[in-house]
């Protein structure tokens, strides 16, 4: 599914979300000068913000994306709950408030930043938050027809083995997905979810209370995922994710790479999105991956920040245009590095054709396309009307191809065309990105020991195939499409330049 | 100098019979005790929970707090910000017995939080709103003003210029304190000093007091000694000097130009935070109940010797006060 498909499907999704709720708070401002009574910054305050935190701020980022969230706990006054659905529309966030207990007093973290660096995180935990018959209120939820449930766990008392026992039994009776963000201390309460997310400290404490000494993220993950019969994701940070899947091996999806500002928000987006696609149906590799992109919008903006549907619909144009860069700068590179090559290839060509010589062509696959684009080239015309030029492609031919690699074998494919047309003093012209072609380097080889000129367009990792050539074109990229279309851009650039040449009068 | 105690010990006694009005900026200082726990796994900088909370009156507040703790009648008439931290700071005065007339305006208290872990100081968040007050805002403080008067033995102006003393709020004063003949003692910002004409007092720290003559004689050089400095301001004033230089003591000039130099007492400060305060509260506690000003700069510096070996900001009350005085009789006999 493409990432647009995945985001217009987030409208159709009611997401439970339950768990540990706090209140963010963030402070503002610019340090200027430090305190008169002792070397510490004075922060001048310019603003505060209040955002909702924990499993709150999973359901705002849900909303936000344009899914339905249904926040289920308990939040005291009325007063908390407006701050912590923060004027959200009703359509897409709605509280299921299973316990009223007033008085109730939220947890909060506040983070205090200047100039846009944070300086300072504080937790204020007023004592325990459980919500004693949360479980058996949990089952409403069932009335609400939501594709997920999301329970989220910080430790602070929400989540408890009642809640727990009910989430399971709810997921027996319905087709509900199930994604936990897990608390290490809990491991031992929890069954099976269709996913858990951990951080890496999480996962390694978590796999150390089910009874095992894990390592490493691999080790921890590997055994998570077994032990809780669940597919787990463990976010790596700076690193992206580890995703290990029940049916598949584990996988690494690197991170965006984007300028960091802090990653604040940037799980609580993730688990968002992370619920909303397997809501919606989206494998978990593709579901994780969108997962991992959404935290790399978020982790770019400083303090608690959302991710929109336009912000990641936007990702795939940023995908565009990041493959497209990426072929500007290997051009780039290839200006700053390969002209003289470039020019000796003309040069060369000019001259045999002055001598009249033969060029002839060959490659593998999409070498291959090269080799008869360029041959075509020459036997037709560039751009200017001209006389037809001498030049012959040995990976056109089937007929022949498929002989030759049934009678003696493939790699002798281009090296008995070879010995078949080509005479001291002709061209040959060898295209291999990897440089390794078995048939492509033997050619070469008895095109040499023949007296011919070679000429060989490659990559980076090229093996022994430059020393083979006369001339070489190497194309500083070890990226195989990146290469071949340099490698075009050089052919189409000698056609222009020996035409020019050979119709000089 | 021959200092006598049994003297300072009856002016001391004689506190509660008078009475003083405190105007000026109401500050409200937080002091956010915390555990530390670590690193933050979002970003490398320091994780603490909050273990408990603690608000304090700052500025004309805190001058309050220290009359009041002396057994001086105080009332304190300030502007006082919305919310609940500002409540909070009301329910702070009017419990240390200061009979408190706010002024209720919109913009928040100005607001010091100081975030620590044990000695361990992170960082101190400032917030305020720094605008003059308006006209209407000013016409409704002369009114709190007036209803508060009572008998006081004199005007004490704690200045921290953040909007409350303004040009038309300071001849409005001047005016009704020279109908009834009392002195005003001030505590200010250099900036507002030149707004007054007759100021009996003035208690400025050593830097306060150079910027004050910069100010004063734009161009022309400083006096590079306290004494001279405390001069030039006392004849320009027409009025008392008490220098507060921390660690090098207190310097009084009366208005006669004769000057008292006294020693810190304290060896080893441990929170000086405040300790202005005190010694201005102390100054015209005395000056008030008639002391001269060598007396009462004496006990200011007592006060202050008593006030800085405390953690947090410490007024000092009567009871300590002369238990200081008898400790000094003690090992001068």
């Amino acid at each position: 599914m493409l990432t647009q498909d995945v985001v217009n499907q987030f409208r159709h999704q009611t997401i439970l979300v339950a768990g540990d709720t706090y209140i963010d708070r963030e402070t503002y401002g610019d340090v200027l000068r430090l305190a008169p009574e002792a070397p510490v910054p004075v922060v001048k305050v310019k603003s505060r913000r209040s955002v909702p935190g924990g499993a709150a701020n999973v359901a705002k980022n849900i909303a936000l994306l344009g899914g339905r969230a249904l926040l289920c706990g308990s939040f005291g006054q009325d007063e908390a709950s407006h701050e912590l659905c923060g004027g959200l529309p009703p359509e897409n966030f709605r509280f299921l408030q299973l316990e009223h207990r007033p008085g109730l007093r939220l947890p909060e973290r506040h983070r205090i930043f200047a100039a846009n660096q944070q300086l300072l995180q504080m937790l204020n935990t007023p004592g325990p938050v459980g919500t004693t018959s949360a479980g058996i209120q949990l089952d409403r939820a069932h009335d609400a027809k939501a594709q997920a449930l999301v329970i989220y766990d910080q430790g602070y008392g929400a989540v408890d083995s009642g809640l727990l026992r009910a989430v399971e039994t709810l997921r027996q009776r319905s087709p509900l997905k199930v994604v936990i963000d897990g608390h290490p201390q809990h491991a031992p309460w929890y069954g099976a979810a269709d996913l858990f997310t951990f951080n890496v400290d999480e996962s390694l404490e978590a796999a150390r209370r089910l009874g095992a000494h894990a390592e490493t993220v691999d080790d921890a993950g590997r055994f998570l995922a077994k032990t809780l019969a669940s597919d787990v994701l463990v976010t790596l940070g700076g690193d992206g994710m580890a995703l290990f899947e029940r049916s598949a091996a584990p996988q690494r999806i690197p991170a965006s790479r984007v300028p960091l500002a802090d990653r604040a928000g940037a799980g609580d987006s993730s688990t968002a999105v992370l619920a909303l696609c397997l809501a919606a149906g989206v494998p978990l590799r593709q579901a994780a991956e969108l997962a991992n992109k959404a935290a790399g919008v978020v982790v770019a903006k400083p303090g608690i920040a959302y991710v929109s549907p336009e912000e990641l619909m936007s990702l795939f144009h940023q995908e565009i245009s990041h493959l497209l860069m990426e072929s500007v700068d290997v051009k780039q590179r290839l200006l700053r590095e390969q002209l003289t090559a470039i020019e000796s290839v003309v040069r060369t060509i000019v001259d045999a054709y002055r001598d009249g010589r033969t060029v002839y062509a060959f490659g593998n696959g999409g070498s291959a396309a090269d080799a008869n684009h360029f041959i075509t080239e020459l036997v037709g015309r560039f751009m200017i009307e001209r006389k037809a030029l001498p030049a012959l492609s040995f990976s056109t031919n089937e007929i022949l191809m498929t002989s030759i690699a049934n009678d003696y074998g493939y790699e002798q494919t281009f090296a008995r065309q070879v010995d078949a047309f080509v005479r001291r003093g002709d061209l040959v012209v060898a295209f291999s990105t990897s440089g390794k072609s078995r048939n492509v380097v033997l050619a070469l080889e008895l095109a040499r020991t023949k007296g011919a000129t070679t000429i060989g367009f490659t990559g980076d990792a090229a093996g022994s195939f430059p020393s083979l050539c006369d001339i070489c074109i190497r194309v500083p990229s070890d990226n195989t499409p990146r290469i071949q279309e340099s490698h075009l851009a050089v052919v189409h650039i000698i056609c222009e330049l020996l035409e020019k040449e050979l119709t000089r009068t | 100098m021959r200092v006598n105690t049994d003297k300072l010990a009856e002016i001391v006694r004689a506190f509660p019979r008078v009475e003083l009005l405190v105007i000026g900026d109401l500050l409200l200082d937080t002091y956010v005790e915390c555990r530390a726990l670590g690193v933050a796994n979002e970003a490398p900088v320091p994780l603490v929970e909050i273990q408990s909370q603690r608000q304090a009156a700052g500025g004309a507040g805190n001058v309050a707090t220290n009359l009041a703790r002396l057994g001086v009648q105080t009332r304190l008439v300030a502007p006082l910000g919305p919310g609940r931290e500002s409540a909070e700071l009301k329910e702070i005065l009017t419990a240390a017995g200061i009979d408190f007339h706010p002024l209720a305006v919109d913009r928040p208290t100005p607001h010091k939080t100081r975030i620590l872990a044990g000695k361990h100081y992170y960082l101190r968040l400032d917030e305020e709103e720094t605008a003059d007050l308006s006209e209407m805002e000013t016409a409704s403080l002369q009114g709190l003003i007036k209803g508060a008067w009572g008998k006081p033995a004199a005007l004490l102006v704690s200045d921290y210029d953040k909007g409350t003393m303004t040009g038309p709020l300071v001849r409005w004063l001047e005016a009704e304190c020279k109908v009834s003949g009392m002195p005003v003692y001030g505590d200010l910002k250099p900036c507002n000093v030149p707004l007054w004409a007759h100021l009996s007092l003035l208690t400025p720290n050593l830097p306060e007091a150079r910027e004050l003559a910069a100010r004063l004689q734009p161009g022309q050089s400083i006096p590079e000694e306290p004494a001279d400095l405390a001069l030039t301001l006392s004849k320009r004033f027409a009025s008392q000097v008490v220098l507060k230089m921390s660690e090098r003591g207190l310097l009084a000039v009366d208005r006669g130009g004769a000057l008292c130099r006294l020693e810190a007492l304290a060896a080893a400060p441990v929170n000086v935070s405040g300790a202005g305060d005190t010694v201005f509260a102390t100054l015209s506690a005395a000056l008030a109940v008639g002391a001269t000003l060598e007396e009462a700069a004496i006990l200011a510096n007592v006060a202050a010797s008593r006030a800085v070996v405390e953690e947090v900001t410490h007024a000092v009350s009567a009871e300590e006060l002369l238990e200081q005085l008898a400790r000094l009789a003690e090992t001068a006999q």
